[in-house]
């Protein structure tokens, strides 16, 4: 029992960094623009395609260009579609929605939906600690997981960019009057937000194998942790991948592997119930 | 008026007159369906249009071409399986090859029946209870047949491999692992049940929903558990349940049915992901198979430039489909369903990559089953003998483990195109196809050999 807990622990707390990775541009983009953006998740998809192709050829190259390119693909994703439909929240839901849809089409046109693609981790090996296994490639996604997520907590509170990305959502006409460029601010954080996808992507398509459905259970995952951490905070997702990647490998290990999503889910749905604030956010809508 | 009359009857017996040479003149139809958004659906595709084509090229079959109707995507969706049959009956198909699951072929099983002017063929179903029909109701369901063994061979081609190996290594404890689906749920319950009473331990099991990315929990469970080899029965998550053993290094060999694991692009796609896997597949040591089976991987592997190159489950068995229908047909002499019926009862082919055939009514339990002769000699004669109790259900379904060129045997055959640093998929059992043995990936010390061995 002692050992499932120590492995709880040390695979929660790296899990958490990865999701944690996944979701902050997420909450940032859903909080600025009071909106959920669903096709974040499939530009993930899309990093980890960009990565299995590109690392054939160039191998371990592959992943700055992955990174640059899914930011810049979330940013031109904001300026074509988002942009215009911003105002309407509705809108965005529906509209992402489709868009999520016809990237998953197409990629299943392209790659099927039976094939897995995989790549070795660009620093192989494992270590043992305390008795848990771990694959040295996935210590240091959660050692850049961690380290992105303090850095942009830092960036929040002592630059002017992060103090505007917290302030949009707390009025956004108060912002406009102190001179916010708020477009400006949103394709800052959308690209920011790809980035953030493309390391992301690397990672989790690693551990888990690239194809075309890869990016259904990263959406519950962000979109839990953005509803229990709360729009747009940065503390809020810390906390809130903390407990949602401790509970999901706790529920794997201790109960049955096949409850993950549904315990992930229930969670989600109990803080929109009693909490819909988060644990230090904005309410939607 | 008498103009018209005359007219008319001059038609009409033009008609009568020229009606035999115009309904031997049209095309055979073939009807294909089933999920064709992934490679299961293709793998029914590929090998039809290949070998139609060349029988086209040939002169036809009875000198009538053959046409395919479809293919209707059937996804993975029940209805759209239903949807998919009606559009291919309304077009007065001749024969259809079906590459739906078995889910979505329990609710096909009534319809089937009730167009005993169509023959149908399932490629990929292997539910026994499917079959118990045709023995109960012939007359009713004897237009079904199935090329997949059904349960019984499913288990028998894992267990027997495992049963080898334990007498070889000392393996003895069995972990469990299936899809949660319909084709896994006979062959779970002969793992739970049989297994035991063949000296083996069954320490553990799990049933997986088929939308798992993650196996790794399972693992776990597996080595907590203490297993010498694991049991799979998978088709959907096979390809991510291999990469992921082999990322963290699982000592646990496996030993079952995976999907889509050995087409030919797994190795790349994996990135010579092997691990210790061994799996059903249909196209491994080719130099040990027929020439015609070896000459037609050359063909399909060549045909494409994307995956599937190679057939995974469903391909080999659409190869046979064809082959068995046109001879049937070529010996019938008549597209007739009943008379070929009673042909493709004579099918039976000991070079198949899974050995076996069909018999009919009267022969045994499972008529239009894929099935063996039980007297081992006997199963490699062209005609063996036929008749009741002489027969069980093929478990003759090769097993395969991919290896780096360094470590598999030097005679494996390479498809055309292939780098030379490209993985080769070894055949290990049933060893009148076998091109090596299994062998154990690097990251197994000789500790951890001798301590799996000595178990």
């Amino acid at each position: 029992m002692l050992a499932d807990i120590i492995y709880v622990i040390i695979y929660g707390f790296v899990f958490a960094s990865l999701y944690g990775i996944m979701t902050v541009g997420f909450s940032f983009i859903c909080g600025l623009g009071g909106f959920y953006d669903i096709a974040l998740p499939a530009y993930l998809m899309v990093g980890a395609f960009i990565y299995v192709k590109l690392s054939e050829y160039i191998g371990g190259w592959a992943l700055p260009i992955t990174v640059i390119s899914t930011g810049i693909i979330c940013l031109l994703h904001y300026l074509v579609f988002i942009k215009r439909i911003r105002e309407d929240a509705f809108v965005v839901f529906f509209a992402t929605i489709f868009i999520a849809l016809i990237i998953q089409s197409i990629f299943e046109y392209f790659f099927t939906t039976s094939y897995i693609y995989n790549y070795p981790p660009l620093i192989s090996g494992h270590i043992n600690l305390l008795g848990v296994k771990l694959s040295k490639d996935l210590i240091v996604g959660g050692v850049i997981g961690w380290i992105a997520l303090f850095g942009l907590r830092y960036m929040t509170r002592h630059t002017n960019i992060g103090r505007a990305i917290i302030a949009i959502p707390q009025s956004t006409l108060g912002s406009r009057i102190i001179g916010i460029d708020i477009t400006r601010i949103q394709s800052f954080v959308y690209f920011l937000g790809g980035l953030l996808l493309g390391t992301g992507a690397y990672f989790y398509g690693g551990y888990l194998g690239v194809n075309s459905h890869m990016w259904s259970h990263p959406l519950i995952i962000m979109f839990t942790i953005t509803v229990a951490g709360g729009l747009g905070s940065i503390d809020g997702v810390i906390l809130a991948t903390l407990l949602i990647g401790i509970l999901e490998v706790a529920v794997v290990t201790l109960i049955d592997p096949r409850l993950r999503s549904v315990v992930i889910l229930m969670v989600g749905l109990l803080i929109l119930i009693f909490k819909p604030k988060g644990f230090a956010g904005k309410r939607i809508g | 008026m008498k103009r018209i009359f005359l007219i008319l009857t001059i038609l009409s017996l033009f008609l009568i007159l020229t009606y035999p040479a115009i309904a031997e003149n049209k095309p055979i139809k073939i009807g294909i369906m089933g999920p064709m958004g992934d490679a299961t659906g293709l793998n029914v595709l590929r090998p039809a249009e290949l070998m139609i084509k060349k029988i086209n090229a040939e002169g036809g079959l009875l000198g009538r071409q053959i046409e395919i109707v479809g293919p209707y995507d059937t996804k993975w969706e029940p209805a759209e399986g239903i949807r998919a049959f009606e559009r291919l009956k309304a077009a007065k198909v001749d024969l259809i090859l079906s590459g739906i699951v078995d889910d979505s072929e329990a609710g096909l099983l009534s319809r089937i029946a009730a167009s005993d002017d169509i023959i149908y063929f399932s490629e990929f179903a292997s539910t026994m209870t499917f079959m118990t029909n045709v023995k109960k109701k012939y007359n009713k369901f004897k237009n079904y047949f199935m090329f997949t063994p059904i349960d019984i061979g499913m288990y028998g081609c894992v267990e027997e491999p495992a049963l080898m190996l334990s007498k070889q290594l000392g393996w003895k404890n069995v972990y469990l692992m299936r899809e949660d689906s319909v084709w896994t749920e006979g062959v779970g319950e002969m793992v739970l049940n049989e297994t035991p009473t063949h000296g083996l331990n069954v320490v553990g099991f799990d049933v997986i929903p088929i939308d798992a990315k993650d196996l790794t929990p399972y693992f776990r469970k597996a080595e907590k558990a203490g297993a010498d080899m694991i049991y799979t029965f998978f088709s959907s998550f096979g390809e991510a349940a291999a990469s992921q053993a082999w990322d963290i290094k699982l000592k646990i060999p496996m030993i079952g049915h995976n999907g889509v694991l050995n087409d030919y692009g797994y190795w790349k796609r994996s990135r010579g992901a092997w691990g210790p896997l061994i799996t059903t597949s249909k196209w491994g040591s080719l130099e040990k198979h027929s020439a015609e089976w070896r000459d037609f991987m050359v063909e399909w592997s060549t045909s494409y430039d994307d995956d599937p190159r190679t057939p995974m489950w469903l391909g080999e068995c659409t190869w046979k489909s064809i082959k068995a229908y046109k001879e049937a047909v070529e010996r019938a002499g008549t597209t007739e369903t009943d008379a070929v019926i009673k042909e493709l009862e004579n099918t039976y082919y000991p070079d198949a990559p899974t050995m076996g055939g069909f018999y009919g009514p009267d022969e045994g339990d499972w008529p239009h089953s894929w099935c063996i002769p039980i007297d081992e000699k006997a199963r490699f004669e062209k005609n063996p003998k036929r008749g009741a109790g002489l027969w069980k259900p093929s478990n003759m379904i090769p097993l395969t483990q991919w290896q780096p060129k360094e470590i598999a045997p030097a005679s494996t055959f390479l498809l055309p195109g292939t780098p030379d640093d490209y993985g080769r998929l070894v055949t290990i059992w049933p060893s009148h196809i076998a091109g090596g043995t299994f062998q154990y990936p690097p990251y197994y010390t000789e500790e951890d050999i001798k301590k799996l061995e000595h178990k």
